[in-house]
């Protein structure tokens, strides 16, 4: 290997001892510092302004590169290297049109994932192209796997594909989703579920087309999971148990991207299932959880949406015992009633659940549709509870707790006046202390 | 092997520094790229096929000169003239292409190669029916003529015992074995050659009358090819490349073959691989169809690139080079005159090729044989080869075949 590269280094050195070559790399490398230093763009105020005259440096450096040509010199790779600059500088503009054309479009996430990997796959075959050499460092050997050759070529060209499959299998399997939506009539909960099964089955296959590509065979990827196998038993037990976890939990869909599951007694939202992790999001504050898969597996989940999204929530209240109980128990009923979210079937229903020590409580249960709903709806009904109790001269009772000082040891008059039937609170025995002269 | 990597690349440093003073006599990297017919792209096969006498003949260059560093790239003929294009008009042009006769004729009508010049001495060594081959319309010498490559019927003992020895036998044979040829005029050439067609096309070309037996001559040789065509056992595909796999694979029994192919193909077959001689025609004196490979210089390299490159150049035409690189590959023949007498009974259709300088003597002063004279006019090539597609297609029967491919090398004229 490092033989073969050093021979295309060599051939590469060769081609600076050739004038023309020189000549157009100098040109390049003048016209990138002129291109720093003009300052005539900071006149202009447009962003998108600003990034369109990046490009004129470039474009007349291609245009030499034409008439170098058309004279008879050469001027390919002058044209070449004007070319890539002029590529890379076309992103700002693009992004930005794009961005105020298409406002909902991702342009920024398109520009990573998509814009700029293949234009870095783009100018590195194209350099190795222009220089002669794409072919020969290719077959480049760096060793064998599973009794396969591989090659710098087979290698790149794998990484390459399984890059835009693990990146863009979402796209297809999103557009199988929306088919499987549209004509089968799936939830939208079904349909993020159906989204990731075909995600990852694509990623699945197309890593073994790569495997096949590369020339591993059958009987390799089955060596392969024999390996595995012992690995699993050693190291990865963790890993391929949340992977099998993840598998299991996308066909039986009891854990599926929108359900909302309780967790420590806190709503969240899944909002990804991943190989190895759940990812949640809690609704209480909006802290991202990620729990392994096999949690789910192996422990007791509580869901709001494994069949339908309707909860049940309560708030309790208590009031006062002289208050009529089948008065308050209207009281809290038409409350609930009146709330917008509040379902009307089931009905809410109030109910007397205790005597406490200072007053008759209820609880007023209610279901709402959506589950991290709940937590608003309560906060309203106890606050429409307390205008109406204010209201109805209803009042909630709540046990009053009043402090003396005392002496101790105390002496003998003041606990014979304390005990006594004409005892007088201690603050009215203080304030008569301040009155008298 | 590391420390002849590091003085490589030392060397190759000094170059660039020494880049700048074209005057001094410095260390020079030689850019050499050289063809290989193969429609799948290169393999590091390809190149341990080519490592034994590549680099023996660079160690040997660089005992006559250090300072020259060669360092040989493969590339398939497929699209290698646009390929050369684009690397020349960035000024990373090769310095010199090891390619056949037709490549360098066209990649020297797109001004993608500087044409050369040889003495007295070197004409005088090379026959003039090799030179005619790589001579322009303009009559510039596009390259130098350094090996040949003799095509051969190439079959598989083990279901063929003996090779047919002329066109009836063939035709006899494909009852029990399957024959393949490539449907190519480069190819096929020979067939028209066993015809004596060629006196036909001369004619149409130079302008002059015909004979009606000549037309006739032209018209046997299409029908041969109907003919052939219709037989269950003789296949017509696209490449010599297909060919040697159909042999490979079992599929064919006998197929034509250039001797440069016959390493690989000993490799693959073993000792199952037979040689024989193209079977013969209607006339009876054999004609060795040869495929020439010819050294080219590129027209990006400096003047010490240039000057290291005619040393390369000069070194393996010389007679004692040819017969040592011609006796080691044992695929072909050296065009030097003296070398090829002394190593024509060592290579396999070596004989018959070296009829070829005996007739060269024969051949007139300036009188360009008619196959050099098609194989470099792309107009006239393409004549012909539609005109055998056309026929073995059924489009148009032997007869308006003939007449269609002399009118046109009449107007191409």
């Amino acid at each position: 290997m490092i033989e073969a590269l050093s021979r295309e280094l060599i051939t590469w050195l060769g081609y600076l001892q050739r004038t023309a070559v020189l000549v157009q790399v100098a040109i390049v490398v003048i016209a990138v510092i002129a291109d720093k230093k003009s300052r005539w763009t900071r006149k202009v105020h447009s962003e998108f302004l600003i990034s369109v005259s990046h490009l004129i440096t470039p474009g007349l450096l291609i245009l030499l590169g034409m008439v170098m040509k058309w004279i008879g010199v050469p001027g390919g790779y002058l044209q070449y290297l004007a070319l890539i600059w002029l590529i890379w500088r076309l992103i700002k503009p693009t992004n930005l049109l794009l961005k105020r054309r298409f406002p909902k479009l991702p342009v920024e996430q398109l520009d990573q994932a998509l814009f700029r990997p293949v234009l870095v796959v783009f100018t590195v075959i194209s350099f190795f192209q222009i220089l002669g050499s794409r072919e020969s460092l290719s077959i480049i050997e760096l060793g064998e796997v599973f009794g396969v050759t591989l090659t710098v070529g087979k290698l790149l060209t794998a990484m390459v594909i399984t890059y835009l499959i693990t990146a863009y299998a979402r796209r297809p399997a999103a557009l199988v989703a929306w088919l499987g939506g549209f004509f089968l009539g799936l939830k939208p909960q079904r349909q993020r579920a159906l989204e990731v099964i075909v995600q990852y089955s694509v990623i699945a296959i197309g890593v073994m087309g790569v495997a096949y590509y590369v020339g591993i065979n059958g009987t390799a990827l089955v060596a392969v999971a024999g390996g595995l196998s012992v690995g699993i038993g050693f190291g990865i037990k963790e890993i391929i148990s949340n992977f099998i976890s993840s598998l299991w939990l996308l066909f039986e869909g009891s854990v599926r991207p929108g359900e909302i599951l309780m967790i420590n007694g806190d709503p969240c939202t899944v909002r990804k299932l991943g190989l190895r992790a759940t990812q949640l999001r809690r609704g209480r504050d909006g802290a991202e959880l990620l729990i392994p898969n096999q949690n789910f597996f192996t422990q007791e989940a509580e869901s709001y949406t494994a069949e339908e999204t309707s909860r049940r929530d309560a708030v309790v209240v208590g009031a006062a015992y002289h208050h009529e109980p089948q008065r308050v128990i209207e009281i809290l009923e038409a409350l609930a009633k009146d709330h917008d979210k509040v379902l009307p079937y089931p009905a809410p229903a109030a109910f007397t659940i205790d005597f406490a020590d200072s007053s008759i409580n209820y609880k007023l249960l209610f279901w709402v549709r959506n589950p991290l709903e709940a937590f608003a709806v309560g906060s309203d009904l106890r606050q429409a509870i307390w205008t109406a109790f204010e209201k109805n001269g209803i009042g909630i009772p709540f046990p009053q707790r009043q402090v003396y000082p005392m002496e101790w040891p105390p002496s003998k008059d003041e606990t014979l006046r304390i005990g006594g039937s004409s005892s007088k609170l201690q603050a009215d025995k203080t304030e008569s202390a301040g009155e008298a002269p | 092997m590391n420390a002849a990597l590091n003085r490589s690349l030392f060397a190759g440093l000094a170059c660039c520094l020494l880049s700048g003073c074209a005057g001094i006599e410095g260390p020079a990297v030689v850019d050499i790229v050289r063809t290989i017919e193969s429609s799948e792209g290169i393999t590091s096969d390809d190149y341990e096929q080519l490592t034994d006498i590549s680099d023996l003949v660079f160690r040997q260059i660089r005992d006559l000169d250090p300072q020259i560093h060669p360092q040989l790239t493969l590339f398939t003929s497929r699209n290698f003239v646009q390929h050369i294009r684009q690397r020349t008009e960035s000024g990373f042009g090769p310095d010199l292409i090891i390619t056949d006769s037709e490549t360098a004729l066209d990649l020297y009508d797109q001004k993608l190669i500087d044409p050369i010049q040889l003495t007295e001495q070197d004409r005088q060594d090379t026959p003039q029916s090799l030179l005619d081959l790589v001579t322009a319309k303009d009559g510039a010498l596009v390259g130098r003529p350094v090996n040949q490559f003799v095509q051969l019927a190439c079959f598989n003992k083990s279901r063929l015992a003996k090779p047919p020895g002329n066109l009836q036998e063939l035709a006899q044979s494909s009852d029990d074995a399957t024959f393949g040829m490539a449907i190519q005029l480069k190819d096929l050439f020979w067939s028209a050659e066993a015809f004596n067609a060629t006196p036909a096309f001369q004619a149409a070309m130079d302008g002059s009358s015909i004979d009606e037996t000549s037309r006739a001559r032209v018209t046997s040789w299409l029908h041969w090819l109907v003919g052939s065509s219709y037989q269950q056992n003789i296949r017509f595909l696209n490449t010599q490349r297909e060919l040697r796999q159909g042999l490979i694979k079992g599929e064919l029994d006998w197929i034509t073959c250039w001797s440069s192919n016959l390493k690989r193909l000993r490799s693959k077959m073993g000792d199952n691989l037979g040689i024989a001689a193209l079977p013969q025609g209607p006339v009876q004196h054999r004609k060795a169809s040869t495929r020439l490979e010819v050294w080219v210089l590129g027209r990006n390299s400096s003047q010490l690139q240039r000057r290291k490159a005619l040393v390369m150049l000069k070194f393996i035409t010389k007679p004692w080079a040819q017969k040592t690189y011609a006796l080691m590959s044992a695929s072909s023949m050296p065009v030097s005159q003296k070398a090829a007498a002394i190593v024509a009974s060592k290579i396999p259709g070596g004989s018959e090729a070296l009829n070829n300088y005996i007739q060269n003597d024969e051949q007139p002063t300036g009188k360009v044989r008619v196959k050099a004279r098609i194989f470099r006019d792309q107009m006239s090539y393409d004549t012909i080869s539609d005109a055998l597609l056309d026929t073995i297609y059924d489009v148009r029967t032997p007869k308006e075949s003939t007449e269609q491919i002399l009118q046109d090398l009449k107007e191409t004229r």
